[in-house]
């Protein structure tokens, strides 16, 4: 009983977690390279969604100064947040431009067969 | 005034400067480049001998860098034993050179011999000159890697092989000795060589500390078992290199060790801790195998390698047994040993030189066709053997008289069953060049000269040391030897 | 008004508007090289200029925008920042006049610059700033720009490679901000500062959000520092970058992030708290196990720069082991160790990469008897080689001299064998190297020596070697003070 109520107030760091191995388990397992960036974006949302969770006061309004509000969430981990999406975008374009370029060079996205093809070129 | 007491810098210094001037001047002249080979181990030797007056009145002259390589810093000193085997180390180091002047006319690869030549006495003269553990280890090791390219000279399959087992040991010999000097580092807090040793107790790391001085000098020295890398590297290198690596590159391992045992542990560590037992048991070793297996060789380099080997075992002898007459009879034969291989290293280049043949069992005659040579190959070789009254017969004498010192009859038994030893396989040579067998293969007439001057007079300068030092005392080295054998057991406190 | 104390946030100020305004002058080439040139030339003034004020009075605190802690940025410039970012510096200029003056590797020169630019600006903040959340920040602009220069090659293998780096990468950047955010979560600071004084407190009422922030971080710093086990993208990532790129790459890059999980570790949870984890025993394990591995996998590489790359592997292992050992005499090790082998790397990969191109030869098993018709070269390449494997007289020596000393100092003698026994197996890789080239016969008889132009930084580095080998003694007060600041 005492179990399922934490596990039910920290909820949100919860699905963050499980978010997060089901990005890592992803990224590590499955061969196609567009489901391993998709896996990576999936895990840094998890963080996201930690980070955010961090930053909720229950009952807390927007941070916003208007009159006859008292409890705000905390606005801090938002504004990381933001930088850190704007990070992971920048990251997820980058991670493209190579998958795109490597289809050119190898024909394929299936990172198993990449390594192959490199192994026999491999001089 | 102030050059004087930099004298063994400078004596380190000349050297090094050389092998860049070599190196920058050699492909416009020839000469020039022979000139400076020849010139760097006698400007050495005239520095080093400049001192000669200020340490016999008793005085070590030292010359301190701390600010090079905190903490340990660098310095330089010159004793009565680095006086000595430093004298020797540029004196034969300046007859070689004259004598490579001439031999390597036919070889390849001139203008790298040369620079690496006198680069590797830059590192051999730092060894000896050093005044604290560092200073040695860092020439060590200068002396060690350049000492590599004149073994691979040849270039053959070989060679290369030979280089390779040099270097591995070479820097496995290097680390030990790192590790060794760190640890003395930690626990003492200094590295600088002091009269009567400055490690107080033999602590487990000091102990462990002894291992790795005596696996990395003892690799250098050729020491049973850390010897295998010498009969295959001696013979490969040029003639007037093989004279270098077996007549004075080695003393510099022993050499090592005299200042590890006495300047740094003090000979009464040493005998408390029972590590003098086990330099003795590898004395043994060494002395008897080497001399052993010396004799089964056809090749002449290689046995003269091998011979080397067994001449080691004695100094190390001289060391252990932590007596005085020991320690003079072991720096003595520093001394000799040093003339008497290079002069058979030199004399057998000679032979290889002018007839190619380089097995025993192929020198016949070679008496008639070249006689001051096969005389001096003669002296030296009765030298090791040990006959008086050349200097061979000196250092064995005392080494004996140090073995009785310390209440040990099997160690004169050793000595003398090794000079037996050395006649098995020193004097078939003798015979069978100087007087001939019935096989007549060899020429028969002496063609004049027999050989080049530049060759021939080192050789003759060499012998004439043999065997005359010991008929004039006045010649003092037997004296020096004696000074520094007392001062590396006075215990200052 | 000019005080010295804006010379820290200038320096990553300058590097980043650089690196926006050279793509500009892609028509005008010379003009973008002058100012790339210009720029890492007033980055080492600043850089020297901050150095000198930290010895003289101190820790240097800036607050950015005028913002103060906790709620502002502060770049806390204490010795380690000042040394660290002295080293970027000037190891960065020698790499960019190399890269200007080398011939072309990369098509898109002006592009290649300002990554180059956008990399150095994050590693110099990474080093300098006080905020955690902003050294992600710098992180992640560093790890992009790292990836970048290393596909900017275009090859098949430098986009693969480069692609690996990038997921593993990301990898580490989410395992490091997972550590952030547990460790906010137990603080509510973000400045490094303040969340130490936060820690001391609320760390033992929550050891294991701690516990997890920690294995987070040496997973994710593990990751991108190449820490055995977790260095697999690192041999193909250093190896197919251009030449320029890898030397960055080995000498500076890899080195940032352990100089970042280091201050980590005494600015943000202080070394009390690192002791008590076990963090110490795994690191020394880790340590060792990379430097033994690294020096193994070299052995057996014919590729010349795979081997290198290797070697950094075995490298990064010295530094992590000497800042284990927690002794004063190891951190300053490992300290010299983050100069010594950003030159020596440096001046391998340079020299290496200028063989290469030369001769086209890219493996050991090529370049018989090369160093013949690339004398100058290959003296440089034998000095770095000696160098890595410790002969005294050169750099090389001085750091694993200290480390060994700290592992005695430690108690932990083993530890001082194993350093020694890598200085074998480096010996054993680096030499077959040289013996071949300098020994045999080659080829081609037409192979040049590159131009004077891109033999001076050779040869600036190679004299670095041998002066910090004999006379290390000018460095040595802010060594001493930065292994201080660790150790206290």
């Amino acid at each position: 009983m005492e179990l399922l109520e934490r596990l039910y107030t920290n909820i949100y760091y919860l699905v963050a977690v499980v978010l997060f191995v089901i990005g890592f388990h992803t990224m590590l397992t499955h061969k196609n390279l567009l489901k391993k960036l998709m896996a990576l974006n999936i895990m840094d949302t998890a963080i996201f969604l930690f980070f955010v969770a961090i930053g909720y006061r229950s009952g807390g309004q927007a941070p916003i100064l208007l009159p006859g509000v008292e409890k705000f969430v905390n606005p801090v981990p938002s504004a990381l947040i933001l930088t850190g999406i704007v990070i992971s975008v920048s990251f997820t374009a980058f991670a493209l431009a190579l998958v795109v370029l490597l289809y050119k060079h190898y024909g394929t996205l299936d990172s198993d067969e990449i390594i192959a093809i490199r192994g026999k070129k491999h001089v | 005034m102030n050059l004087l007491l930099q004298s063994p810098v400078l004596a380190v210094v000349i050297p090094l400067l050389f092998f860049v001037v070599i190196y920058m001047v050699e492909r416009r002249s020839w000469r020039l480049r022979n000139a400076l080979a020849v010139l760097a181990p006698l400007a050495s030797f005239v520095l080093l001998a400049s001192n000669y007056t200020r340490v016999l009145a008793g005085e070590t002259v030292l010359v301190e860098f701390p600010a090079i390589l905190p903490p340990l810093g660098m310095s330089f000193s010159v004793d009565y034993l680095s006086l000595l085997v430093g004298l020797v180390v540029a004196g034969v180091w300046f007859l070689v050179a004259v004598y490579s002047t001439e031999y390597m006319v036919k070889e390849h690869a001139k203008n790298r011999y040369y620079p690496f030549f006198t680069l590797t006495l830059a590192g051999t003269l730092g060894v000896i000159l050093s005044g604290d553990l560092f200073t040695l280890f860092l020439f060590f090791e200068l002396m060690s890697l350049s000492a590599y390219v004149l073994v691979v000279h040849e270039e053959t399959p070989e060679a290369m092989r030979a280089g390779y087992k040099y270097l591995v040991l070479t820097i496995i010999g290097g680390l030990a000795l790192f590790f060794a000097i760190i640890a003395v580092f930690e626990i003492a807090g200094t590295v600088s060589f002091t009269a009567g040793g400055f490690v107080a107790e033999a602590s487990g790391l000091a102990v462990l500390a002894f291992y790795g001085f005596l696996l990395g000098f003892g690799i250098k020295a050729g020491i049973v078992p850390l010897h295998v890398w010498l009969p295959e590297a001696h013979p490969v290198a040029p003639s007037p290199a093989s004279a270098l690596l077996s007549g004075i590159m080695l003393k510099t391992g022993v050499y090592g060790l005299i200042r590890v045992v006495f300047n740094v542990f003090g000979s009464e560590v040493v005998r408390a801790a029972g590590l003098d037992v086990i330099m003795l048991v590898l004395a043994a070793v060494t002395i008897f195998l080497g001399s052993a297996v010396a004799i089964a060789q056809d090749d002449i380099k290689r046995r003269l390698a091998y011979s080397s080997v067994g001449q080691m075992g004695y100094i190390l002898l001289g060391i252990g047994l932590l007596q005085e007459r020991a320690l003079i009879g072991a720096i003595f034969h520093i001394f000799a040993h040093a003339i008497m291989k290079a002069t058979l290293f030199l004399t057998a280049g000679a032979i290889i030189y002018k007839t190619g043949k380089r097995r025993v069992s192929e020198w016949c005659n070679l008496g008639r066709a070249m006689p001051l040579t096969m005389v001096c190959f003669t002296m030296a070789a009765l030298s090791m053997i040990g006959i008086p009254p050349m200097v061979g017969f000196v250092s064995k004498w005392e080494l004996a008289l140090g073995s009785l010192d310390a209440g040990s009859w099997g160690f004169v038994l050793l000595l003398l069953l090794s000079s037996l030893m050395n006649f098995i396989y020193y004097f078939p040579v003798i015979q069978s060049t100087l007087f001939g067998s019935q096989h007549g293969k060899g020429e028969s007439t002496a063609t004049k000269p027999e050989l080049p001057i530049a060759m021939l007079a080192p050789i003759v300068v060499m012998t004439l040391v043999i065997v005359f030092v010991d008929l004039f005392p006045q010649s003092g080295v037997l004296d020096l030897a004696k000074r520094a054998a007392a001062a590396l057991f006075l215990v200052v406190k | 008004m000019f005080s010295v104390n804006h010379a820290p946030v200038l320096i990553v100020v300058m590097l980043l508007t650089a690196g926006f305004i050279v793509p500009l002058l892609g028509k005008k080439m010379a003009l973008g090289r002058i100012l790339f040139l210009s720029v890492g030339l007033v980055v080492v003034v600043l850089s020297l200029l901050t150095t000198f004020a930290v010895l003289e009075s101190g820790t240097i605190v800036y607050a950015v925008g005028g913002w103060p802690a906790p709620h502002g940025i502060e770049l806390v410039v204490d010795a380690f920042a000042a040394y660290s970012s002295l080293v970027i510096s000037v190891i960065s200029l020698i790499i960019y006049w190399f890269v200007v003056f080398a011939p072309r590797e990369v098509k898109h020169e002006a592009g290649y610059y300002a990554l180059i630019l956008l990399l150095s600006a994050a590693m110099h903040g990474i080093v300098m700033t006080g905020d955690i959340f902003n050294l992600f920040v710098f992180v992640e602009i560093s790890s992009l720009a790292a990836v970048a220069i290393i596909a900017v090659k275009g090859t098949k293998e430098s986009i693969e490679a480069s692609f690996r780096y990038l997921m593993l990468s990301a990898l580490g950047s989410g395992g490091m901000l997972f550590g952030i955010a547990l460790l906010f979560m137990i603080t509510g600071q973000l400045s490094m500062e303040y969340m130490r004084v936060a820690l001391s407190t609320t760390a033992g009422q929550y050891p294991l959000n701690l516990l997890t922030a920690l294995g987070f971080m040496v997973i994710g710093f593990g990751i991108k520092s190449a820490l055995f086990p977790l260095h697999i993208w690192l041999p193909d990532a250093h190896a197919n970058a251009p030449t320029g790129s890898s030397a960055l790459l080995s000498g500076l890059v890899v080195k940032v992030y352990i100089i970042a999980f280091m201050r980590i570790a005494y600015m943000t949870l202080g070394m009390d708290l690192f002791y008590i984890l076990p963090l110490r025993q795994i690191l020394l394990v880790l340590a060792s196990l990379s430097i033994l591995a690294g020096s193994v996998f070299a052995i057996v590489q014919d590729n010349i720069k795979r081997l290198l790359a290797f070697s950094t592997v075995a490298q990064v292992g010295y530094i992590f082991l000497g800042f284990s050992l927690l002794t004063e005499r190891a951190v300053e090790g490992a300290i010299w160790h983050i100069l010594i082998h950003a030159i020596m790397k440096t001046l391998l990969f340079l020299a290496v990469g200028v063989v290469i191109h030369q001769s086209g030869y890219k493996k050991i098993s090529q370049i018989h008897g090369l160093a013949r018709r690339m004398p100058f070269t290959f003296a440089c390449i034998t000095l770095g080689a000696l160098s890595m494997v410790g002969i005294p007289g050169t750099a090389g020596f001085i750091s694993k001299l200290y480390l060994a000393l700290g592992a005695l100092d430690a108690g932990q003698a083993i530890f001082a064998v194993l350093i020694l026994a890598s200085s074998l197996l480096s010996a054993i890789y680096y030499f077959p190297l040289i013996i071949t080239a300098y020994f045999g016969h080659d080829a081609l008889p037409n192979i040049k020596e590159p131009s004077l132009a891109v033999r001076l930084p050779l040869a600036v580095l190679s004299l670095a070697i041998l002066f910090y080998g004999l006379m290390p003694s000018m460095l040595l007060p802010l060594v001493r003070q930065t292994a201080l600041l660790i150790t206290r």
